[in-house]
Protein backbone atom coordinates (compact mmCIF):
# COMPACT_ATOMS: atom_id res chain seq x y z
CA UNK A 1 0.00 0.00 0.00
CA UNK A 2 3.10 2.41 0.81
CA UNK A 3 3.51 1.98 -2.66
CA UNK A 4 0.66 3.02 -3.76
CA UNK A 5 0.67 5.97 -1.85
CA UNK A 6 3.83 6.98 -3.27
CA UNK A 7 2.31 6.31 -6.76
CA UNK A 8 -0.74 8.66 -5.84
CA UNK A 9 1.92 11.43 -4.39
CA UNK A 10 4.19 11.25 -7.64
CA UNK A 11 0.80 11.62 -9.81
CA UNK A 12 -0.17 14.33 -7.80
CA UNK A 13 2.72 16.42 -7.73
CA UNK A 14 3.25 15.78 -11.60
CA UNK A 15 -0.21 16.89 -12.26
CA UNK A 16 0.14 19.73 -9.72
CA UNK A 17 3.51 20.44 -12.03
CA UNK A 18 1.63 20.39 -15.35
CA UNK A 19 -0.88 22.84 -14.58
CA UNK A 20 1.67 25.42 -13.15
CA UNK A 21 3.63 24.98 -16.52
CA UNK A 22 0.40 25.52 -18.58
CA UNK A 23 -0.68 28.37 -16.81
CA UNK A 24 3.05 29.78 -16.81
CA UNK A 25 2.81 29.45 -20.68
CA UNK A 26 -0.51 30.96 -21.10
CA UNK A 27 0.55 34.47 -18.74
CA UNK A 28 4.12 34.06 -20.74
CA UNK A 29 2.48 34.26 -24.18
CA UNK A 30 -0.40 36.51 -23.60
CA UNK A 31 2.00 39.08 -22.18
CA UNK A 32 4.17 38.88 -24.98
CA UNK A 33 2.37 38.25 -28.19
CA UNK A 34 -1.28 40.02 -29.28
CA UNK A 35 -3.68 36.77 -29.31
CA UNK A 36 -6.85 37.09 -31.27
CA UNK A 37 -10.00 36.85 -29.30
CA UNK A 38 -11.44 33.88 -30.89
CA UNK A 39 -7.76 32.26 -30.23
CA UNK A 40 -7.93 33.48 -26.40
CA UNK A 41 -11.48 32.36 -25.60
CA UNK A 42 -10.47 28.64 -27.40
CA UNK A 43 -6.88 28.41 -25.22
CA UNK A 44 -9.04 29.96 -21.98
CA UNK A 45 -11.44 27.01 -22.33
CA UNK A 46 -9.02 24.80 -22.95
CA UNK A 47 -7.07 25.72 -20.11
CA UNK A 48 -9.82 25.52 -17.76
CA UNK A 49 -10.76 22.32 -19.08
CA UNK A 50 -7.47 21.66 -17.91
CA UNK A 51 -7.60 22.59 -14.75
CA UNK A 52 -11.14 21.10 -14.07
CA UNK A 53 -9.28 17.65 -14.59
CA UNK A 54 -6.65 18.30 -12.20
CA UNK A 55 -8.92 19.58 -9.80
CA UNK A 56 -10.50 16.15 -9.76
CA UNK A 57 -7.78 14.36 -9.41
CA UNK A 58 -6.72 15.79 -6.47
CA UNK A 59 -10.05 15.31 -5.41
CA UNK A 60 -9.96 11.66 -5.64
CA UNK A 61 -6.55 11.39 -4.34
CA UNK A 62 -5.99 14.04 -1.66
CA UNK A 63 -9.15 12.05 0.94
CA UNK A 64 -7.20 8.41 0.37
CA UNK A 65 -3.64 10.37 1.66
CA UNK A 66 -5.38 11.10 4.97
CA UNK A 67 -7.56 8.07 5.58
CA UNK A 68 -6.32 4.54 5.35
CA UNK A 69 -9.49 3.01 4.08
CA UNK A 70 -10.18 5.31 1.62
CA UNK A 71 -6.49 4.44 0.45
CA UNK A 72 -7.56 0.65 0.28
CA UNK A 73 -10.61 1.79 -1.80
CA UNK A 74 -8.96 3.47 -4.47
CA UNK A 75 -6.38 1.12 -4.57
CA UNK A 76 -8.86 -1.80 -5.05
CA UNK A 77 -10.73 0.60 -7.75
CA UNK A 78 -7.45 1.51 -9.61
CA UNK A 79 -5.99 -2.00 -9.68
CA UNK A 80 -9.34 -4.40 -10.17
CA UNK A 81 -8.80 -6.57 -12.52
CA UNK A 82 -11.60 -5.88 -14.60
CA UNK A 83 -11.87 -2.33 -14.80
CA UNK A 84 -8.34 -2.84 -16.50
CA UNK A 85 -9.17 -5.13 -18.55
CA UNK A 86 -12.55 -2.48 -19.49
CA UNK A 87 -9.85 0.26 -19.70
CA UNK A 88 -7.81 -1.57 -22.19
CA UNK A 89 -10.77 -3.20 -24.05
CA UNK A 90 -12.08 0.70 -24.52
CA UNK A 91 -8.29 2.34 -25.60
CA UNK A 92 -8.00 -0.72 -28.18
CA UNK A 93 -11.36 -0.36 -29.54
CA UNK A 94 -11.64 3.53 -29.33
CA UNK A 95 -8.19 3.98 -31.34
CA UNK A 96 -9.40 1.73 -34.26
CA UNK A 97 -12.75 3.47 -34.32
CA UNK A 98 -10.80 7.14 -33.86
CA UNK A 99 -8.59 6.08 -36.86
CA UNK A 100 -11.39 4.83 -39.03
CA UNK A 101 -12.94 8.36 -38.71
CA UNK A 102 -9.87 10.08 -39.35
CA UNK A 103 -9.36 8.27 -42.41
CA UNK A 104 -12.72 8.59 -43.46
CA UNK A 105 -12.06 12.27 -42.69
CA UNK A 106 -9.17 12.67 -44.49
CA UNK A 107 -11.08 11.13 -47.94
CA UNK A 108 -13.91 13.49 -47.25
CA UNK A 109 -11.80 16.67 -46.84
CA UNK A 110 -9.50 16.08 -49.76
CA UNK A 111 -12.41 17.21 -51.93
CA UNK A 112 -13.20 19.69 -49.92
CA UNK A 113 -10.01 21.25 -48.25
CA UNK A 114 -7.18 19.55 -48.44
CA UNK A 115 -5.25 21.75 -45.76
CA UNK A 116 -7.98 19.69 -43.39
CA UNK A 117 -6.83 17.00 -45.14
CA UNK A 118 -3.32 17.24 -44.47
CA UNK A 119 -3.74 18.22 -41.00
CA UNK A 120 -6.29 14.63 -40.40
CA UNK A 121 -3.36 12.97 -42.41
CA UNK A 122 -0.31 14.16 -39.67
CA UNK A 123 -2.92 13.38 -36.63
CA UNK A 124 -3.35 9.66 -38.05
CA UNK A 125 0.03 9.52 -39.00
CA UNK A 126 1.14 10.95 -35.59
CA UNK A 127 -1.45 8.39 -33.78
CA UNK A 128 -0.10 5.61 -35.95
CA UNK A 129 3.18 6.45 -34.49
CA UNK A 130 2.93 6.03 -30.82
CA UNK A 131 0.71 3.25 -30.91
CA UNK A 132 3.80 1.28 -33.06
CA UNK A 133 6.42 3.19 -30.09
CA UNK A 134 3.95 1.49 -27.42
CA UNK A 135 3.48 -1.83 -28.95
CA UNK A 136 7.41 -1.97 -29.44
CA UNK A 137 7.82 -1.18 -25.72
CA UNK A 138 5.15 -3.84 -24.55
CA UNK A 139 6.70 -5.99 -27.08
CA UNK A 140 10.49 -6.02 -25.49
CA UNK A 141 8.51 -6.02 -22.00
CA UNK A 142 6.59 -9.24 -21.77
CA UNK B 1 -16.35 -19.64 -17.94
CA UNK B 2 -18.95 -21.18 -15.45
CA UNK B 3 -18.07 -20.68 -11.31
CA UNK B 4 -19.44 -22.50 -8.46
CA UNK B 5 -18.56 -18.70 -6.57
CA UNK B 6 -22.16 -18.22 -5.69
CA UNK B 7 -22.71 -21.59 -4.61
CA UNK B 8 -19.84 -21.73 -2.59
CA UNK B 9 -20.50 -18.37 -1.19
CA UNK B 10 -24.12 -19.10 -0.18
CA UNK B 11 -23.32 -22.12 1.15
CA UNK B 12 -20.86 -20.35 3.52
CA UNK B 13 -22.87 -17.35 3.97
CA UNK B 14 -20.70 -15.13 2.46
CA UNK B 15 -21.52 -11.58 0.73
CA UNK B 16 -20.14 -10.68 -2.58
CA UNK B 17 -18.89 -7.11 -0.59
CA UNK B 18 -16.66 -10.05 1.75
CA UNK B 19 -15.54 -12.07 -0.90
CA UNK B 20 -14.17 -9.10 -3.05
CA UNK B 21 -12.72 -7.22 -0.74
CA UNK B 22 -10.74 -10.30 0.19
CA UNK B 23 -9.71 -11.10 -2.85
CA UNK B 24 -8.61 -7.70 -3.42
CA UNK B 25 -11.35 -6.69 -6.16
CA UNK B 26 -14.30 -4.75 -6.40
CA UNK B 27 -18.04 -6.06 -6.25
CA UNK B 28 -19.12 -5.69 -9.72
CA UNK B 29 -16.04 -8.20 -10.60
CA UNK B 30 -17.47 -10.98 -8.43
CA UNK B 31 -20.93 -10.31 -10.15
CA UNK B 32 -19.42 -10.68 -13.53
CA UNK B 33 -17.58 -13.89 -12.55
CA UNK B 34 -21.25 -14.86 -11.55
CA UNK B 35 -23.22 -14.09 -14.51
CA UNK B 36 -20.18 -15.50 -16.30
CA UNK B 37 -19.56 -12.33 -17.93
CA UNK B 38 -15.88 -12.25 -17.12
CA UNK B 39 -13.11 -14.74 -16.91
CA UNK B 40 -10.77 -14.39 -14.31
CA UNK B 41 -7.62 -14.19 -14.38
CA UNK B 42 -5.10 -16.93 -12.91
CA UNK B 43 -3.93 -14.91 -9.87
CA UNK B 44 -7.79 -13.50 -9.00
CA UNK B 45 -8.79 -17.61 -9.74
CA UNK B 46 -6.16 -18.90 -7.36
CA UNK B 47 -6.88 -16.02 -4.56
CA UNK B 48 -10.48 -17.26 -4.77
CA UNK B 49 -9.92 -20.98 -4.89
CA UNK B 50 -7.53 -20.28 -1.97
CA UNK B 51 -9.87 -17.91 0.10
CA UNK B 52 -12.64 -21.10 0.19
CA UNK B 53 -9.68 -23.14 0.76
CA UNK B 54 -10.43 -25.09 -2.75
CA UNK B 55 -8.48 -26.14 -5.68
CA UNK B 56 -9.19 -23.57 -9.03
CA UNK B 57 -10.43 -26.91 -11.11
CA UNK B 58 -12.86 -27.39 -7.97
CA UNK B 59 -14.38 -23.51 -8.36
CA UNK B 60 -13.62 -22.91 -11.54
CA UNK B 61 -15.50 -24.91 -14.76
CA UNK B 62 -12.84 -25.56 -17.12
CA UNK B 63 -14.34 -28.11 -19.63
CA UNK B 64 -15.76 -25.76 -22.24
CA UNK B 65 -12.43 -23.67 -22.56
CA UNK B 66 -12.17 -24.57 -26.05
CA UNK B 67 -15.68 -23.61 -27.10
CA UNK B 68 -14.49 -20.14 -25.47
CA UNK B 69 -11.79 -19.85 -28.23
Amino acid sequence: MEKFKKQLIFRTVFVFIFVVLIAAAYIVIYSTIDVKPVSAAYSSGFCTGLLAVAAVYAARYIPAFKNEEKLKKLYVAENDERERFIREKTASGSFSVCAFLLGAGIIISTLVSPATAGVLTVVLAGMALVKMIFNFYYRRKY
Amino acid sequence: MKTRIHELRRARKISQEELAAAVGVTRQTITSLECEKYTASLVLAYKIAKYFGMTIEEVFDFSNVDEQE
